[in-house]
């Protein structure tokens, strides 16, 4: 977590008015926040459902590709028709339940959907704090040890 | 100027102005250093707060430990953030001179103390800003531009200094508020035609005054004169060879006055006089300048157009001071001079 975080560091601070352009953003903190994204998605390779699984991966790819040259970044109209598609079909495969299952896939989606908007420093802060609050969603997953946490010695 | 309305801006102001005295340098402690979380640090607080209630909702205690040492690690950026200025000293070490209109550099240099300071960002009201990092121990000369829209003095009432270094959680800045000035000169416009002539009048004027200072004397030829000073015309004519003796080595000493230009507002006039003293200069002529109050007796050569442009620059205006230097901290002893003493003692006795 720490060493994300320390990696936020080279963002220059914006100061009023200024906004860093994403080009201008060190490579390396783009590296970071993929490889912190993968480490969140593996353990939830088998809640997810695939098709998200599938978007979380290829819009990566997409933001990995333009830091590369690659590709661009969508237009305005491209990222909301997106963003009415996916949130479209989210809605439909989550049925109206509320669970933390369906809690955790949004996130998921909506990490996924900041990839395509990060130009400013100002979008890798969203992006960094939305992986955060996924780090402790994810921890909700693990069954809490309930036995006897310490034999006191009497 | 402002209005003496309480406001809590004012009093802000004041509050800070009181641990800012005016000076040209200005070492930063934890006296006068200003810490406040960002837009970011804001949103990662409330951030922490959900993580908490989620927490506290799931009894979840790994959420618990995530959050809690992000937390520490907020904590931790205050401090990291204040020691990046904590014991930087700035410095103006020259206030710049420009032409109105144009920016005036104002030099400025940091020394850091013990600590790094890292992506210190310095700039002044609207100027752009300037980001250096000085390494424990140096010191890093910076150029701040600040824009002077009129002639006369150029004194930045603050020069900020922040740095939001190591997460951009955290701004913590200062303000240095510096004594000296620098100075505008007035903007050349070019003087018009009228000068011309009005300075003629305006030499024989000044000619009458000053005894036949400029009236050539007619002698003649001796050995040792200098071919071009002898009157060729003349020896055409009447076959002598007649020098004529000028007042001075390179001629007579052109006036440039400010009563020249007749019917013109005084702003307009010391733009016209800003350019005849650069024309004049160009032309590498002896000229004196002549203002009301102020004379500044004829020379040539750059220090001479420097100081009438310096002249020019500040005429009819007073530098900028302060009336009373507060000091801080009401433990210091008062002295007899110090205003706040009399204040303190003509509000202080007890009925």
């Amino acid at each position: 977590m720490t060493l994300r975080r320390r990696n936020k560091q080279p963002l220059p601070a914006f100061g009023p008015g200024v906004q860093v352009q994403a080009a201008q953003l060190p490579g390396k903190a783009l590296l970071w926040l993929v490889a912190a994204f993968t480490l969140l998605l593996v353990p939830q390779w088998d809640r997810l459902p695939v098709w998200l699984l599938g978007i979380c991966v290829a819009l990566m790819g997409w933001r990995w590709l333009a830091r590369l040259g690659r590709v661009r970044l969508p237009e305005r109209w491209w990222r909301t028709g997106l963003v009415v598609v996916l949130g479209g079909v989210y809605l439909a495969t989550v049925n109206s339940q509320l669970t933390v299952d369906t809690a955790a896939s949004f996130f998921a989606l909506c990490v996924a959907l900041k990839w395509l908007e990060t130009r400013s420093a100002r979008d890798f802060y969203v992006l960094f704090f939305i992986l955060l609050y996924m780090a402790a969603v994810n921890f909700c997953f693990i069954r809490p040890y309930t036995g006897p946490c310490l034999i006191l010695p009497r | 100027m402002t209005m003496k309305k309480p406001t809590i801006d004012g009093f802000w102001q004041r509050w800070a102005n009181r641990r800012l005295p005016r000076s040209d340098r200005q070492t930063f402690s934890q006296k006068n250093l200003f810490i406040l979380p960002t837009g970011a640090g804001v949103t990662f607080g409330a951030l922490l707060l959900v993580m908490l209630i989620t927490g506290i909702n799931y009894q979840n205690s790994l959420i618990y430990m995530l959050t809690f040492v992000l937390g520490g690690v907020f904590v931790g950026a205050i401090h990291q953030t204040h020691r990046n200025l904590a014991g930087l000293t700035l410095a103006l070490s020259r206030a710049g001179e420009a032409i109105a209109g144009d920016t005036v550099p104002f030099s400025l240099r940091l020394t850091a103390g013990k600590d790094d300071a890292i992506a210190v960002q310095v700039s002044s009201g609207g100027s752009l800003p300037v980001w250096v990092s000085v390494p424990a121990g140096q010191s890093r000369d910076v150029s701040v531009l600040l824009w002077a829209p009129s002639r006369g003095y150029v004194r930045p009432d603050r020069i900020r200094i922040e740095t939001r270094y190591p997460f951009g959680l955290l701004k913590v800045w200062s303000w240095l508020r510096p004594v000296s000035a620098g100075l505008a000169f007035a903007k050349p416009i070019a003087a018009p035609e009228l000068s011309a002539t009005a300075e003629d009048g305006e030499s024989e004027a000044v000619a009458s005054v000053q005894a036949g200072s400029d009236s050539a004397d007619l002698r003649p030829w001796r050995e040792g004169d200098y071919s071009q000073r002898v009157l060729w015309k003349r020896f055409a004519r009447t076959g002598q060879l007649v020098v004529a003796d000028w007042q001075g080595q390179s001629g007579n000493p052109q006036w440039l006055d400010f009563q020249t230009f007749i019917g013109v507002n005084s702003e307009m006039r010391l733009c016209y006089l800003a350019f005849l003293v650069g024309d004049h200069q160009r032309l590498n002529a002896r000229y004196g300048l002549s203002l009301p109050g102020q004379l500044i007796e004829p020379d040539s050569g750059a220090a001479h157009a420097l100081r009438c442009q310096r002249a020019l620059a500040v005429w009819g205006l007073e530098k900028p001071c302060d009336p009373l230097p507060w000091r801080f901290g009401n433990r210091l002893k008062p002295t007899s001079a110090d205003p706040e003493s009399l204040d303190v003692a003509s509000n202080g006795s007890p009925q």
